[in-house]
């Protein structure tokens, strides 16, 4: 089929656009980039886009000399691998009972879990109920009120019923108890939807920083985007004595430099993981924009 | 005679009875599994979903902590009067919904227009290239993209203030973070630049999903690209964008938390503070008992706006669909 002219301008001028965009979707990362690795001096010189033009690595050995950025690291993966692997287990498992039509609370654990969607206590009331349970102020409180997620529990409900009921029924002729049937079968044959929560789970605990700043006040509990965070909204310099003040010898680094690095080593395992993840993330929108 | 079948009976209904609890049981027994799956769902929606609501009670209360829910003074709707004539309040309440309503505004159109046009792009491989970079901004938290924005933006050789003073336009940097004119665009943009991407995904599971004959034929009879946008792809999404309409208007409570936040600084409070900071920051900042009280109380109309909404814009949505299937 012949094209227009029209119809070629069309496309160019599209893709030129899209251009523009993809640039300034990646454009803020290489420029945080290239200024974290020029000498903060120079830096403060301006006219760093790309490149940095004098090579340093000293805002990177400032920060990782510092305990605290390994604290808040610690604490940010022990929070990652905990929370995972508690969320998943235990929405499988729930899940797992929804896909039940005989087991008589089936109804009611649906209600039970849709009816918090549309209402809740709010900010300060769950903060109360947090310090009833003694649940302020330590690790627990990045993993016990963030075990469950309903969104989650619909999704893989889902994707379980639609699973071959005569895998159950063979098992169960064998004997199997409702136990051995969730863990030998249902849950590995769950794995596509398993892994994209898991993947949904794992962001969500890693950009978390409001737990962290609402409901923990010890700052060695800190996350590394609660680190983060403290140093951004900070803006004297006077704030990040806490981390030059390890470093012996002349200032090389400013407030600035400091923060920029800190982005990065922030961001970094989000990005590490980004081609892999986006995938199963558009996947897993789809599937619960779809069914929802 | 009839007291001998009278116990006959008994004992036959008796029996029946304990027949059917030892089925019952029986059959708890055989689900013991599924029962002991759903336990601590159950205790978790009670403790961190279903007890905080009974909380709400602070709202109509001079909520005292050491004294508790039972033993603070009820005060009815004192808290309401109250945070009503908080020129806080009342500024954060119109913060909130301009804010919000201008996302909608202008996010919901540029979010449509952007998945039209990446639709319109057939070289797969630069398509798939497009969508993967525009996604990424939306995988990263709003502590790390304010942290971005603010020294993109910032007067100390930030690139923005060097861009614009190298060509002339600027005479000296600008604190666009500081001013209260150029924080909410910069909100909206940044909003923008991080979600339009994830956001035109479910436009383009829609788009993909209309007859490509449609096309064909029309271009057969001379269409041209932007006719066929216009008279096929867009009435093709229609429902879709209704749905999406409403469902987001449903949320003028909510401006988003994190952004406004993490972007927000004591200069521009006066146009960048929304309902949802408010309530953090009395929580953080008020050691006075009062505060918890009037916190919650904004929180507790918050809610219930947004509820209203919520339910208002479904009932709509349902009329609307119903009318279009007609």
């Amino acid at each position: 089929m012949q094209r227009s002219r029209g119809e070629k301008w069309f496309n160019v001028v599209n893709m030129l656009f899209m251009l523009v965009f993809s640039f300034l979707c990646l454009y803020p990362f290489i420029y945080i980039l290239a200024i974290s690795f020029n000498d903060a001096m120079d830096a403060q010189k301006g006219g760093i886009y790309i490149w940095p033009r004098m090579f340093s690595l000293k805002n990177y050995e400032v920060i990782f000399s510092d305990q605290n950025i390994f604290l808040a690291y610690g604490v940010t993966v022990a929070r990652v691998v905990v929370g995972v692997i508690t969320q998943v287990l235990l929405v499988a498992m729930f899940a797992y009972v929804l896909t039940k039509k005989n087991f008589p609370l089936r109804k009611f654990l649906n209600w039970w879990i849709v009816i918090p969607m549309f209402l809740s206590g709010g900010l300060i009331p769950f903060y109360i109920t947090l310090q009833q349970l003694h649940l302020l102020n330590s690790f627990w409180t990045y993993i016990i009120p963030g075990l469950y997620g309903a969104f989650n529990i619909m999704l893989v409900r889902t994707f379980m019923t639609e699973l071959p009921e005569a895998l159950e029924e063979s098992a169960k002729i064998d004997g199997a108890s409702d136990a051995r049937i969730f863990f030998s079968i249902i849950f590995p044959l769950s794995k596509p939807v398993l892994a994209t929560i898991a993947l949904f789970v794992g962001v969500s605990h890693w950009n978390d920083w409001f737990t962290g700043f609402t409901f923990i006040s010890n700052t060695k509990l800190w996350t590394a985007q609660n680190l983060l965070l403290f140093l951004i909204q900070s803006n004297e310099a006077s704030n990040l004595a806490v981390l030059s003040k390890m470093h012996q010898g002349a200032v090389t680094v400013t407030a600035e430099s400091i923060k920029m690095a800190m982005l990065i080593v922030t961001t970094a395992p989000i990005l590490c993981i980004y081609p892999f993840l986006q995938k199963y993330f558009v996947k897993g929108i789809m599937l619960g924009s779809l069914k929802g | 005679m009839a007291t001998l079948a009278e116990s006959q009976t008994n004992t036959a209904v008796e029996a029946r009875r304990r027949a059917m609890t030892k089925r019952i049981l029986h059959k708890m027994w055989d689900q013991r599994w599924l029962y002991i799956f759903t336990i601590p769902g159950i205790i978790f929606f009670l403790l961190f979903s279903y007890y905080p609501m009974v909380g709400i009670i602070i709202a109509f209360q001079d909520y005292n902590p050491v004294k508790g829910y039972s033993g603070s003074e009820f005060v009815g709707l004192e808290n309401f009067k109250t945070i009503f004539n908080l020129p806080d309040f009342t500024n954060a309440l119109r913060n909130t919904v301009i804010i919000s309503g201008l996302k909608l505004l202008i996010g919901f159109p540029v979010t449509i227009l952007f998945a039209l046009l990446i639709n319109e792009i057939h070289q797969t491989v630069f398509k798939r290239f497009v969508q993967t970079i525009s996604y990424l901004p939306y995988f990263i938290s709003w502590v790390i993209a304010a942290g971005l924005w603010y020294k993109m933006l910032s007067p100390d050789g930030g690139l923005i203030n060097e861009m614009l003073t190298r060509i002339g336009f600027l005479n000296e940097p600008f604190y666009f973070m500081g001013s209260t004119h150029a924080f909410l665009p910069i909100v909206i943009f940044t909003e923008l630049w991080k979600n339009i991407g994830f956001n035109a995904i479910i436009y383009l599971a829609a788009l993909s999903g209309i007859d490509p004959h449609l096309y064909e034929v029309s271009s057969i009879d001379g269409a041209s690209r932007i006719r066929q946008i216009w008279h096929i792809a867009l009435p093709g999404i229609r429902g879709t964008m209704v749905l999406l309409f409403i469902l987001s208007a449903s949320g003028l409570m909510s401006a988003g938390f994190d952004q406004l936040w993490t972007m927000g600084n004591l200069q521009v409070q006066e146009v960048g503070q929304i309902l949802d900071t408010l309530i953090l920051s009395y929580l953080r900042n008020s050691g006075g008992f009062m505060g918890l009280s009037l916190g919650a109380t904004m929180g507790v109309f918050q809610a219930t706006v947004g509820l209203i909404l919520f339910l208002v814009c479904n009932f709509v949505a349902k009329l609307i669909k119903q009318e279009s299937l007609i």
